[in-house]
């Protein structure tokens, strides 16, 4: 056994360094409660090995290999296939794992199963999620021959939410799942599905719903004899009773796969039932494998992962000793205090998304390749947007990283207002990465020394002002050589006289 | 203090009431000369000297609230250059709105502290410009002094010059605003006052139209310091207009005033903040039209010289009535139509002291704009406020020119200081002036050593050699003499007269240090107290705080306090602050009202629309410092309901009974408000289960403990005084932030958000 593992590690190793597929890292954690047999799992695992990933296995109440030391994660992935887990290694706790999961962005599958305890359902209704009661399952009227009502197969686009991203089940697992209604097989098979109704949240989207024709009830107890953890809810009637249902959900309401995405980008996704991955629905007849793949490869941050590699404002001036060949210098911003109002601005931001097929190069560089998209838009903000405009595509870049991305490009001319400004590209689409970016940037007003010297609507006032001075010389010349020597004291006298006079 | 007056230099007896030495005039007049200088340099030592207690007590630090601002911006000029001073864009004030300081200061401080550090380095002397700055008010003190002499001489005769010097120099009224390191405005513009003043009556006195260009260059310059220069621009105006109106206009008049005008406008105009203010506003008319008046009156008396005296009478009453409709016509249409600006708030609440409470909250919260109360006058001014009405009965005596303005201006400052705090500084140098007169004419009087006799009055001229304009003294003396023949005949009534006086003296400069040393040397920043065993004790809180600041959060971060502290977290701190002393945006101010004022729920979107990080409230009650936020809270409510009237109100932040109290019975708004919550956040946790008694209000604080939501602790000083609480970003998966803290304490959710629990919808409800 030990053997067999550290071989897998070290294949595991292996093909990290060769393959590299998930933008933020390779390593996951696996808790498997012991309720669980992981043999049964098998191809499940091998699969995510098969990625690239390193799993590590732990049960739920083993206090060593934390997910974060020292500020730093050691594992970048979770999988907690603990659904009848009531109590947990401190580290796992849900008061301190879903801190620790959004701060150090550890991306996390959890996988349910109708023995689901209390506990885990109000650390899922954080995320705005509803789990039904335990004992409880998502059943069928028309079960397949030989398995019981709580054995639901289906087509998927029967149970595929009509707004899921392409970048969360791609085209390719839809195609083989259309397959499946013109009778060729390839079926979604859920083995006693804990359904969940998701609420409003924002972050979440709904991925898989119950089919057509199937509904909640409480799990049938004659057909899960062959259920390996049936022992455990057996004689817990009270809890049944108490949980039962109060109404039966179906349909679209329904939910039995999840997936949420925080305003950070860190993923979660719930898969219903952990019969989904079991090794004996993990077959080449349903379509588990190709959907719980690409489910994995969204939440692990595979598909649908971009980033901001730059983002630069800056204007451009003149040159004064033509040091560009255009006869154009960018001012970048360190090389001003900020723009001026009313001047044309610049603003590019780089765009790239993560392609986990290009395996070419141990490089996480290499993995990205540029991000197109039509809908971008920019916001030049102080308290409210002063400007929002579409910002377009320019074209490819490499960065100094040496990263292949869309460049994105704006010009636009700053309000005549002073301020704090921000420039803010805000992007968010379901199963995108949600982009943000914001730069501050001052817009002053117009030195003393900016402002025209001269204008055309002030010419009479130039000419007021000259005639005026040039009147007073006149007067001035004509006041000491046209007036009689002895008026002009005479003059002074005089007023001087009544001044006196008066007093 | 006076003279010695010699025997008559005709020979003649006179009867002396105690000897005195026989010194030639020569003598006389030169030692007279260094005595002058030497008592002069004297009291500018002392005035500078008794203004560095604080530095003595604490250190060269830069004082209170707008100093802060002034310093910073003196850094900027020195250290960047003039230009860049005055295109100085501050992003990080008055976020985000940012302030364009260069244009909205009155730069004189600035510009006379960074000459003066020039100068130095120049000579090299290595200065640091914040010595400069903590060291201009004492310097500049100095200098009021020799100003006050030289005002005074013109009114009166050195000697009374001098006793006016040595008041200014120590009067706690000016010392209040001029301790070293409080660089403020005001810290030169009392000299540039007196000095212009004085320069204006000798303008006035000699017809000079060099002395009023100097005048009008020093109004210039008081213009760039001080937006108390309107006082100046509505004085100098008002004396020629009175002057008119007595009948005592003169060419003299003429000239200085003309050119004063002409000049000084045109200085003052070159400020970037008063630009097109002279022209434009109602504050600065007077002057405009007392200008149009003294060229009327001029043409008319020329038209008088040309004209027979009849047609003049009738000419002169349809001109003058002409010309009054005219001037008052276009004055009314230029303000109708808006070019020139009516009487800002400001100046209404001058007029009428409930003005500003009602319509203008901003104005009537600060301290120094309220209405003094009279104990304040006998503080700041001690004895002299009772010798200040003799000094003006006795310019009423002579009536020259410039006591007229000794009398205008006596009578307008002393309603001003009466209407506002910080105007006791406006009265201060005419009070020390006409006390400095009354008192050096009671000294005069009384140690005159010349005994009367009957045959006096046939000698008038030899009594006294004297300064000029104390040459009706003799004959008004001697006409009394020969009246009644009462007098001062023996050495006792001398004594019996002048002890008192010298005491009260002694008195004064008693006073004068036992309040610069215990209620103006404070630093404000750094307060004082005492231990339990009665050693000193310095209160640093402030200082430590901004040092967290500083040091302990990002460069960019923006801090959210009442305006009080704005100029302190840019200076002490470095940080971007959304409000600050500079009353520049009222709506700015409102926000940060609101903020304090309302609930959390309502506060968090505002605190994240204007990205405050920080938030810093002052609180007193654990060691009593009453200057605290809560003291200052119901101005931050009036000031946010002038704004959302509909969602701030006054009377709901008072219990049921009307009273503002903190403790069980407060109102519920009052304990929802952030600031409640934030400045009493876990104080009841520091006496252990005891009663928490607020020491500033005297009341005990409930026990329940407050939560936080929205905004998290992030730094309380020493003795509670600054407390800082950081906001909280958006929760990360979308959850309120009450909801997320509740969770971080444990809290189970029992029901998601918004999902259905169990599915709600009838439809699908089919039965297992």
């Amino acid at each position: 056994m030990r053997l067999v593992r550290t071989f897998l590690s070290l294949l595991a190793l292996v093909s990290t360094a060769v393959e590299g597929r998930s933008a933020t890292g390779q390593r996951v954690l696996v808790i498997v409660e012991h309720a669980i047999n992981r043999a049964d799992y098998s191809q499940f695992w091998d699969s995510l090995q098969a990625r690239g990933f390193e799993l590590t296995f732990k049960g739920p109440k083993e206090e060593t290999h934390q997910l974060v030391e020292y500020g730093e994660r050691n594992f970048d992935h979770l999988i907690m296939m603990t659904p009848s887990t009531s109590s947990f290694a401190d580290h796992l706790r849900p008061i301190r794992l879903l801190p620790t999961l959004l701060e150090s962005g550890i991306n996390t599958l959890f996988l349910s199963s109708p023995s689901q305890t209390d506990a885990t359902s109000s650390l899922y209704r954080e995320f705005d999620l509803e789990f039904s009661p335990s004992q409880t399952s998502l059943l069928t009227h028309n079960p397949l021959p030989g398995k019981s009502g709580s054995y639901v197969a289906f087509d998927l686009e029967d149970g595929l939410h009509g707004e899921v991203p392409l970048s969360v089940i791609p085209e390719s697992v839809r195609q083989k799942g259309r397959s499946a209604s013109s009778g060729v097989g390839r079926k979604m098979v859920v083995p006693e599905g804990l359904t969940h109704t998701p609420g409003s949240n924002p972050f979440l989207i709904p991925v898989l719903h119950a089919p057509p024709g199937t509904f909640t009830g409480d799990l049938p107890r004659l057909s899960s004899s062959d259920d390996s953890s049936e022992e455990d809810y057996d004689d817990d009637n009270e809890r049944r009773t108490k949980n039962k249902l109060q109404q039966v959900i179906a349909g679209e309401e329904a939910g039995l796969v999840s997936v949420f995405q925080s305003r950070s980008n860190v993923r979660f996704g719930w898969v219903g039932s952990v019969g989904m991955v079991k090794d004996d629905v993990w077959t080449a007849e349903t379509l588990n494998p190709e959907f719980i793949s690409s489910l994995t490869s969204w939440i692990f941050q595979e598909t649908g992962v971009v980033k901001v590699l730059s983002t630069e404002h800056y204007r451009i001036r003149e040159a004064a000793n033509g040091g560009a060949e255009d006869g154009t210098i960018k001012e970048t911003r360190d090389r001003f205090k900020g723009y001026t109002v009313k001047e044309d601005v610049t603003y590019e931001i780089a765009l790239a998304q993560h392609d986990p097929s290009s395996s070419s190069s141990s490089s996480l560089n290499a993995s990205y390749v540029p991000f197109e998209i039509d809908d971008l838009q920019l916001d030049f903000t102080m308290l409210d947007p002063h400007i929002r405009t579409s910002i377009p595509f320019a074209g490819e870049v490499v960065t100094s990283s040496g990263i292949r991305a869309g460049l994105y490009r704006k010009t636009f001319q700053v309000p005549d207002r002073h301020g704090v400004f921000k420039f803010v590209v805000d992007w968010w689409r379901p199963g995108y990465s949600f982009v943000h970016e914001s730069d501050t940037t001052s817009v002053v007003p117009f030195r003393h020394d900016e402002y025209p010297r001269f204008i055309r609507g002030a010419f009479p006032f130039y000419t007021g002002a000259g005639l005026v001075s040039g009147g007073f010389l006149v007067f001035c010349w004509l006041w000491m050589h046209l007036g009689v020597e002895g008026d002009k004291v005479g003059r002074g006298n005089g007023v001087e006289k009544e001044g006196k006079k008066t007093k | 203090m006076s003279t010695p007056i010699p025997p008559g230099p005709a020979g003649r007896e006179v009867k002396l009431a105690y000897p005195i030495p026989k010194i030639s005039k020569t003598t006389l007049i030169n030692t007279s000369a260094l005595l002058r200088f030497t008592i002069l340099t004297v009291i500018s030592a002392a005035a500078i000297a008794s203004r560095l207690f604080a530095v003595v007590r604490h250190e060269s630090i830069i004082h209170e609230f707008d100093p802060w601002f002034n310093y910073r911006a003196s850094k900027v000029l020195v250290n960047e250059g003039f230009y860049e001073f005055w295109n100085w864009f501050d992003p990080t004030a008055w976020y985000p709105l940012g302030r364009v300081v260069g244009g909205t200061i009155y730069p004189g401080l600035m510009v006379t502290s960074g000459i003066i550090y020039n100068v130095l380095h120049y000579l090299n002397f290595p200065v640091d410009i914040r010595n400069v700055c903590v060291m201009l008010a004492p310097a500049f003190a100095g200098l009021t002094a020799w100003a006050t002499y030289l005002f005074t001489c013109e009114m009166a005769d050195e000697s009374t010059g001098l006793l006016a010097a040595a008041f200014m120099g120590i009067v706690p009224g000016y010392i209040s605003r001029s301790v070293a390191g409080s660089y403020d405005n005001e810290a030169i513009a009392i000299f540039l006052l007196m000095f212009t003043f004085y320069l204006w009556i000798r303008a006035a006195k000699t017809g000079s139209a060099f002395y009023s260009t100097l005048s009008a260059i020093f109004y210039g310059w008081m213009v760039a310091a001080w937006g108390g220069y309107v006082f100046i621009t509505n004085m100098v105006p008002l004396h020629v207009f009175v002057l008119v109106l007595m009948g005592r206009f003169s060419n003299r008049i003429y000239t200085a005033y003309s050119s004063w005008y002409v000049i000084g406008t045109l200085a003052s105009m070159q400020v970037p903040f008063v630009g097109f203010l002279p022209v434009r506003t109602s504050e600065h008319m007077a002057a405009l039209g007392v200008f149009g008046l003294l060229q009327l009156v001029a043409f008319v008396g020329i038209v008088r010289r040309l004209v027979p005296d009849k047609q003049f009478q009738s000419l002169l009453k349809t001109f003058v009535v002409l010309a009054f409709t005219v001037a008052l016509a276009v004055l009314v249409l230029l303000t109708t139509s808006g070019w020139i600006a009516p009487w800002t708030g400001r100046f209404y609440s001058l007029w009428d002291t409930g003005y500003a409470k009602i319509h203008i909250p901003i104005i009537a919260s600060v301290s120094e704009h309220q209405p003094t109360a009279w104990p304040s006058f006998f503080f700041d001014l001690e004895m002299l406020i009772f010798l200040f009405p003799a000094g003006v009965f006795l310019c009423f005596r002579e009536l020259r020119d410039e006591h007229l303005f000794i009398i205008i201006y006596a009578v307008l400052s002393s309603y001003f200081a009466g209407v506002m705090v910080r105007l006791m500084l406006v009265i201060t140098p005419v009070v020390c002036v006409s006390a400095a007169m009354a008192f050096s004419t009671l000294l005069k009087t009384y140690m005159d050593p010349v005994v009367p006799s009957i045959d006096m009055d046939t000698d008038r001229d030899s009594v006294i050699i004297d300064e000029k304009g104390e040459k009706k003294t003799p004959r008004a003396y001697a006409e009394k003499v020969k009246a009644s023949k009462p007098g001062i005949y023996g050495l006792d009534t001398r004594l019996a007269v002048l002890t008192p006086l010298v005491c009260s003296l002694v008195m004064f400069v008693y006073h004068c240090t036992w309040v610069t040393s215990n209620a103006y040397s404070s630093p404000s920043v750094v307060l004082a107290s005492r231990n339990a065993d009665g050693s000193p004790a310095v209160i640093d809180d402030f200082r430590s705080a901004y040092k967290w600041l500083r040091e302990n959060t990002e460069e960019d971060a923006v801090i959210a306090s009442w305006w009080d502290y704005g100029y302190q977290i840019a200076g002490f701190s470095n940080r971007t602050t959304l409000v600050d002393n500079s009353e520049y945006g009222v709506t700015h101010i409102a926000t940060v009202g609101k903020i304090m004022a309302t609930d959390e729920a309502t506060a968090y979107p505002i605190l994240r629309k204007h990205d405050v990080d920080y938030l810093l409230v002052i609180f007193g009650g654990l060691i009593g410092y009453s200057g605290d936020d809560i003291n200052k809270f119901l101005w931050m409510v009036r000031i946010s309901q002038g704004i959302w009237p509909d969602e701030i109100q006054e009377p709901n932040y008072f219990t049921p009974r009307g009273e503002y109290k903190m403790d069980a019975s407060a109102s519920p708004t009052m304990k929802n408000s952030l600031m409640y919550k934030m400045s009493y956040y876990r104080f009841p946790d520091l006496f252990g289960g005891g009663q928490a008694v607020d020491r500033v209000r005297q009341q005990v604080i409930p026990n329940t403990p407050i939560e936080l939501n929205v905004i998290e602790e992030a730094f309380t000083s020493e003795n509670w005084i600054v407390r800082i609480f950081a906001v909280k970003k958006e929760d990360d998966i979308g959850r309120g932030l009450p909801e997320s803290t509740a969770f971080a304490k444990g809290t189970k959710l029992k029901k998601s958000k918004s999902a259905k629990v169990g599915g709600a919808k009838k439809k699908g409800s089919q039965k297992a």
